[in-house]
């Protein structure tokens, strides 16, 4: 008698294909993007491979600052729990610098994934909070956040989901990765647009679909990794 | 033990949910005993409370030892260690960072937010484990798809529904709004989402333009969270033919959710310990009595609580349920804090509540008392009322006075403000229901 007995009971429950139901934001709406759990598994496993770059393992803690709606933050919490690494969340708003400052002071990460445009404005107003995350090794930032924390000279690399995929950079080079086993991206010629294919047999399919962030691909990355390899704008 | 699992029935785990008090009360026994060994000469906190206090695990037999002799643990206590030695869990841990899988924090509505650390069986956070009972039990079933956030500062509420069998549907209505939220709705008919005060009252300002009945026809139940529900808002629910779950915390170790008798809070005591002791004496508080709930975690291997005191007061009973179920339930009454003295007249925000939604215009029960000590000669309340309905304000003062004298005998001093204002301020999402000057 104790949750083992409940999530036996829950395990023996009937299971559908879906693991989730999350959003693809394309330049002309968001769109509903149905997940398997064999995608997910995919999903995982790939950013997991990417984390490892950072060196994330047993101990390591990833903090994550995610809006509920997006599917790619359970992607790479996934991924760093399946890594050894234990993961901790807040908010994007802005009235998250608090919770961020006791995480930064009695439980520092390794690697921040995911700050918001809202929480950088706040962070870099604070002498305080500016300090301590200088002092964080890693930091993925949305793209506009990344900018602004460049400002007050904290470095910080984009991370955004492009369309259905994740651009998640590694820990060697300064593009962000997109998996190429799932997705092909090109950029519009004479454009920021960057359209998004998927190339695997994925719950939701897309063709040239434009996606709502921009950027542009570049021709590779210093790591070596197969697949796109975009700069985010 | 094996699960009861029992698909036919609304009990997810019958043999552990409606397991007889004298089995309970052994299994406390045990597990209070094995946490005493598991937690003393590991968790420095608890370790330096004990030695202070003269107790060791072998004094620890079961719940008499432990009721009678193991210290209480504040979050103060917790907070000011942290401080001092800068243990992430506040001298709470007895294992490592390695064992650790996931870290979410308080609220910290009352200064800086603590830690609860979690280890998940199989990648699946307990959290949420825990919570699937009720909705099993409210009728959430394999192939539902439920309205939830991906991953929030309590976890990943998607386990909840992936657990179950169910769909998570991603969707934020704090960030995303409830247009966007009802064409979600309307395209996935979902079986369950979860409110909180401020998005219940931004349902009550779209239900103007919308069909709420209609477009809620497909929920099971909705969940409500946060703070206590008040009953005008309850009655609008209950006008639009939702059925509301009320769920809170279990004194920080769980959650704990309404069944579908609606009659208090089921506390899994299998999870926790739970103690109600009177607020002025610290005697145990009999069957049915009001008193601050004594809480200790049983399932948490990372950083237990040991007789944590939660300062929310509640009222409660062992008594069995109508559903079946044994555990305890627990009716949130507010937090230690909020009580207040005017004039010698005791105040809760309760009473409040019941004052402020009497009146159409403020019918939502958004309010704030404004609290300049624990002895006040003046009772303070920003009340948020709805510009829609163009009120005359100086008659809605004096109707709000009139409602505030009949509920406390007390006059009010009244500082009125639109509802969009009073939540502006708050810096949480979260109303809150006392604040400092």
């Amino acid at each position: 008698m104790n949750l083992l007995g409940t999530l036996e009971a829950n395990l023996a429950l009937p299971r559908g294909p879906l693991a989730c139901i999350g959003w693809a934001d394309l330049a002309a709406d968001r769109v509903p993007m149905p997940v398997s759990w064999a995608d997910a598994e995919a999903d995982t496993a790939w950013a997991a491979g990417i984390l490892a770059s950072y060196g994330i393992g047993r101990g390591d803690h990833c903090l994550f600052v995610t809006a509920g709606r997006d599917y790619w933050p359970r992607q790479v919490e996934t991924a760093v729990t399946a890594l050894g690494g234990f993961i901790g969340n807040i908010s994007p708003a802005s009235y998250e610098d608090r919770r961020l400052s006791v995480y930064l002071r009695f439980l520092p990460p390794k690697l921040i994934v995911g700050l918001s445009e809202e929480l950088a404005q706040k962070v870099v107003s604070s002498d305080e909070l500016v300090t301590l995350l200088r002092d964080v090794p890693h930091i993925l930032a949305v793209p506009a956040a990344a900018a602004i924390l460049a400002g007050r000279g904290i470095a910080a690399q984009a991370v955004a989901a492009v369309g259905p995929a994740l651009a998640l950079p590694c820990a060697e080079g300064e593009g962000a990765h997109v998996d190429g086993s799932q997705f092909s991206v090109a950029q519009r010629p004479g454009s920021r647009a960057l359209t998004v294919t998927t190339t695997a047999n994925r719950e939701f399919q897309l063709t040239d679909g434009e996606a709502a962030t921009q950027g542009s691909v570049l021709t590779g990355c210093g790591c070596g990794r197969p697949g796109p390899v975009l700069r985010l704008r | 033990m094996a699960s009861g699992l029992d698909q036919s029935d609304s009990i997810l785990e019958p043999a552990v949910e409606c397991m007889p008090r004298q089995e309970l009360d052994a299994y406390h026994d045990d597990k209070l005993a094995e946490l005493s060994h598991r937690s003393y000469g590991q968790a420095p906190l608890i370790t330096k409370l004990w030695d202070e206090a003269g107790v060791t695990p072998a004094d620890i037999r079961g719940r008499d030892d432990f009721t009678a002799r193991v210290p209480f643990l504040t979050k103060d206590a917790i907070r000011d260690y942290r401080s001092a030695t800068g243990a992430p869990f506040g001298g709470l841990e007895c294992r490592g960072l390695s064992a650790l899988d996931g870290v979410f924090t308080s609220s910290g509505t009352t200064g800086d937010a603590t830690f609860f650390a979690e280890e998940w069986p199989r990648g699946w956070s307990p959290h949420w484990i825990g919570a699937t009972r009720a909705l099993y039990g409210a009728g959430i079933r394999p192939g539902d798809y439920i309205l939830a956030g991906s991953s929030g500062m309590r976890g990943p509420q998607s386990h909840l529904a992936q657990l179950l069998g169910a769909v998570p549907v991603y969707a934020d209505v704090f960030n995303d709004g409830w247009p966007k939220v009802l064409e979600i709705i309307e395209r996935y008919r979902p079986a369950f989402m979860s409110l909180v005060g401020i998005t219940a009252v931004g349902l009550a300002e779209l239900s103007r333009t919308v069909d709420i009945e209609r477009a809620f026809s497909c929920f099971k139940v909705i969940g409500f969270a946060g703070e206590p529900l008040g009953a005008a808002m309850r009655a609008r629910f209950a006008s639009w033919n939702i059925e509301l779950l009320t769920w809170s915390t279990a004194g920080d170790v769980a959650l704990c959710f309404e069944c579908p008798e609606h009659d208090g809070l089921h506390m899994w005591e299998d999870t926790g310990f739970f103690e109600i002791l009177d607020v002025e004496t610290g005697e145990p508080v009999q069957d049915g009595g009001v008193g601050e709930l004594i809480s200790t975690s049983l399932c948490n291997t990372i950083a237990p609580l040991v007789r944590y005191r939660t300062e929310d007061l509640v009222r409660v009973t062992r008594e069995q349920c109508a559903c079946g179920r044994t555990h305890v339930r627990q009716w949130p009454l507010g937090r230690l804090g909020d009580l207040i003295i005017v004039r010698g007249v005791s105040v809760t925000p309760g009473e409040v509540w019941r004052a402020v939604e009497s009146v159409p215009e403020t019918s939502a029960g958004v309010f704030q008392i404004v609290k300049t000590g624990s002895r006040m000669e003046e009772l303070k309340v920003r009340v948020g009322y709805d510009p829609a309905t163009a009120p005359d304000l100086a008659d809605l003062r004096r109707r709000l006075d009139a409602a505030v004298w009949a509920e406390l005998g007390l006059e009010p001093s009244l500082e009125l403000m639109t509802i969009g204002q009073l939540l502006a301020t708050s810096a949480t999402g979260k109303i809150k229901r006392v604040a400092n000057a």
